[in-house]
């Protein structure tokens, strides 16, 4: 079954890296090129092969990159911060975000994670 | 095979300067940095272009050995941004 | 492997991958600070590259025949640029936002400006005055 996840998780990050590289490239003689963000978003990632894994997939997709990692205490989870460039919304930025890490983390635990807590970061 | 390998290294020259010229036209340090990589790349391709011009039999070394230590050059630049510290 | 496809196929992934390293070097020029920049890099190596490494695998392939070793070369290649350029680049990241580059006005929302919720950001050396 882990098996499976992991072949999915590879596909879907070379289809992210193809449709992501399209995006930047075919966006380049538009006027509005990009609308740049950065969000933050808790992560339910806990070990350090998780995070380290989350990170790197982010960066490798074309269009996010991490720009920090706050460590977590025993009762905040560790905060990631991304700099978005081509998402309408802060929400569709965290959306995209939090379907990676599901699939991430049905990888590396071999059942699907739980729902995310607070995905606003008890922001308004 | 010869026409083709010259122009990927046409497109690539292309691409190193206009990097080049990002570098003169750029204000801060961290641009430049990026430059650096996108110029070091660039050369791998062309060295790789230039085997497949003269049919050498290493292109595949080259480019296998010089995209595992292609990290060195910009965590020491990154070092140089921080002055040093991690 | 005759001499046509192995000219037809250098030359589609051979030219994908420069015109993928050009478009990077041009998108630099559409952005306004460092993080995007950082951030319009990655189809380079991420895509670029490995067209690069494709290309140089199947003039092998044309050149002197397949062999076990070439293979596995071209594919740690592909994987070191992968993973290489990602640590890469969030390392460069990191110490451009350390090191106090400037982030482009509109960037919008900043959730690194203000601390996070909850987080009493009050520098307790910081003398009382």
């Amino acid at each position: 079954m882990r098996v499976i996840h992991g072949i999915s998780y590879v596909g879907f990050i070379v289809w992210a890296i193809i449709t992501g590289s399209a995006t930047i490239i075919s966006r380049l003689f538009r006027s509005d090129y990009a609308q740049p963000m950065i969000v933050e978003l808790p992560m339910r990632c806990a070990t350090d092969l998780e995070v380290t894994l989350f990170a790197s997939s982010i960066t490798i997709t074309p269009g996010t990159l991490v720009t920090a990692i706050a460590a977590g205490t025993s009762t905040t989870p560790p905060v990631i911060f991304v700099h978005a460039l081509f998402e309408e919304s802060e929400e569709s930025a965290l959306d995209g975000l939090i379907d990676m890490e599901s699939r991430l983390l049905s990888m590396t635990r071999g059942r699907a994670p739980g729902p995310h807590a607070d995905p606003q970061g008890g922001r308004p | 095979m010869i026409v083709i390998a010259s122009i990927c290294a046409v497109i690539l020259a292309a691409a190193i300067i206009i990097g080049l010229i990002r570098v003169l036209t750029a204000r801060d340090q961290g641009s430049r940095a990026v430059v650096s990589d996108l110029i070091y790349f660039s050369a791998i391709a062309i060295v790789t272009m230039l085997g497949i011009t003269v049919s050498s039999s290493i292109v595949l070394d080259v480019i296998f050995l010089s995209s595992m230590v292609g990290i060195l050059a910009t965590i020491a630049l990154s070092r140089i941004l921080t002055r040093g510290h991690r | 492997m005759n001499e046509a496809l192995a000219t037809t196929l250098v030359g589609i992934f051979g030219i994908t991958g420069s015109l993928l390293l050009l478009g990077s070097a041009l998108a630099m020029f559409r952005v306004r600070d460092a993080l995007s920049r950082i951030n319009v890099f990655s189809p380079a190596t991420g895509l670029g590259m490995p067209f690069i490494v494709i290309a140089a695998f199947i003039y092998d392939l044309y050149a002197s025949g397949f062999s076990w070793s070439s293979l596995i070369m071209a594919v740690i290649a592909v994987l070191c640029l992968i993973i290489v350029s990602s640590v890469a680049s969030n390392t460069l990241a990191r110490s451009a936002v350390l090191s106090g580059q400037p982030v482009f006005r509109k960037t919008s929302p900043n959730r690194l400006a203000a601390p996070p919720e909850g987080v009493v950001d009050i520098d307790p050396d910081a003398k009382d005055s």
